[in-house]
């Protein structure tokens, strides 16, 4: 961001419109803001959880380190178990170790577990109610040169469809650890949706988490014209459009959507009535999203025009993170076009 | 054990009206709409 001579006076004012109850880091909007990778926070949250709960138990397909399953695993050797690349039986195995009273996280990139192991996770473990854990990494696009065969925008759709199972998408490495730790407590099986790359950090160690509650991060002072419900690291390109917005003159507020299912419809209602238009921003299809989610939800209950910020119908490619967003239309410059195309569109 | 949940093990018929997609339900759901029409 240049604000020129007026950079401290700005962020001074729009630090402002974070949300104080939310204790947010206030360096949000810096940028030297720290960045983790998302799947960090998935790895000290298991550690975490392991050190509460000697029924926590971690199972890995063949990606130990990338996934962070390794700060468990040297912790508790005996209570973690290497299926190799076999993630059918990685869900298969935690469904059992389940059903004898532990408490299973499986881990592997999102592309393979819940992509290859999907009808594993459905039927062994969903259909039998069992208390499994599933933590994705390397989701979305921004997974960079590994290209689309890894790179998994496909997976909030397929989790989202299935009952029983929970869908969580932390925003940042600290919000992941919390959201894992709060998985272990959940009873019932949940999917933790992770990234690879380092991104910013938003929250701070204070700010509270609860399934299935969504938090306004950004609030103008003056109404909201327009409100965006982001999920996952892209919230941050969220809130810097949201930022660059109020400088040109529109207030928009920012949702942080971290629990995708079950969906905070009472939060999402609120927003609508407030603003009476939407942008989702996700870094998944459009189709079966964030977005479709959304507006599922708000066809019933409050309709209003939503604008869609995500992959539409095509597949991922190998570039850098940052080329990928632009290249998707996922970029700030992107979600603020999308912000004054949902404005003209309202009733 | 793995715990096998039990479905309704009904016939096609009374799974469609089970899960609400019966022509009645249909009707149902045109008359809502109706009602919520600007």
């Amino acid at each position: 961001m240049n604000c020129g001579p007026w950079a401290g006076k700005l962020s001074a004012n729009i630090n402002e419109m974070l949300n104080p109850d939310l204790k947010l880091n206030p360096k949000i909007f810096d940028k030297d803001v720290e960045q983790i990778p998302i799947r960090q926070g998935y790895g000290e949250g298991l550690l975490l959880a392991g050190e509460k709960d000697s029924r926590v138990v971690a199972l890995c397909a063949d990606l130990t380190e990338s996934t962070k399953t390794n700060l468990f695993a040297e912790k508790f050797p005996k209570r973690f178990i290497e299926i190799g690349v076999a993630e059918q039986n990685l869900a298969t195995v935690a469904s059992g170790m389940a059903a004898m009273g532990k408490i299973p996280f499986i881990a592997s990139y999102a592309m393979f577990s819940p992509g290859r192991n999907w009808e594993q996770i459905r039927t062994t473990i969903c259909y039998n109610n069992q208390n499994v854990k599933i933590a994705g990494s390397h989701a979305g696009i921004s997974v960079g040169p590994d290209g689309g065969t890894h790179q998994a925008i496909e997976d909030i759709a397929i989790t989202r469809v299935i009952p029983r199972l929970t869908v969580l998408s932390p925003c940042d490495a600290i919000e992941a650890r919390k959201a894992t730790l709060a998985a272990a407590a959940f009873v019932g099986p949940v999917y933790i949706r992770l990234a690879r790359e380092k991104t910013p950090v938003m929250t701070t160690e204070k700010t509270p988490f609860q399934i299935g509650k969504a938090q306004v991060f950004f609030e103008p002072k003056e109404n909201a014209q327009v409100g965006i419900v982001g999920t996952g690291a892209l919230l941050h390109n969220a809130l810097l459009a949201a930022q660059e917005l109020e400088q040109k003159g529109i207030a928009v507020k920012v949702l942080n959507l971290s629990t995708i299912k079950p969906i905070d419809e009472d939060r999402l209602v609120l927003l609508a009535q407030e603003t009476g238009a939407l942008v989702t921003v996700e870094e998944h299809q459009i189709a079966g999203g964030v977005g479709s989610a959304v507006a599922e939800a708000l066809a019933h209950l409050y309709p209003v025009p939503i604008e869609f910020i995500g992959v539409h119908d095509r597949f991922g490619q190998s570039g850098l993170p940052a080329e990928l967003l632009k290249h998707y239309n996922m970029d700030v410059e992107s979600i603020q076009s999308a912000v004054k195309k949902v404005l003209k569109r309202k009733r | 054990m793995i715990k096998i949940v039990k479905s309704l093990a009904g016939k096609p018929a009374e799974l469609i009206e089970e899960y609400g997609m019966s022509v009645s339900s249909i009707v149902d759901a045109v008359q809502r709409a109706l009602k919520r029409k600007r």
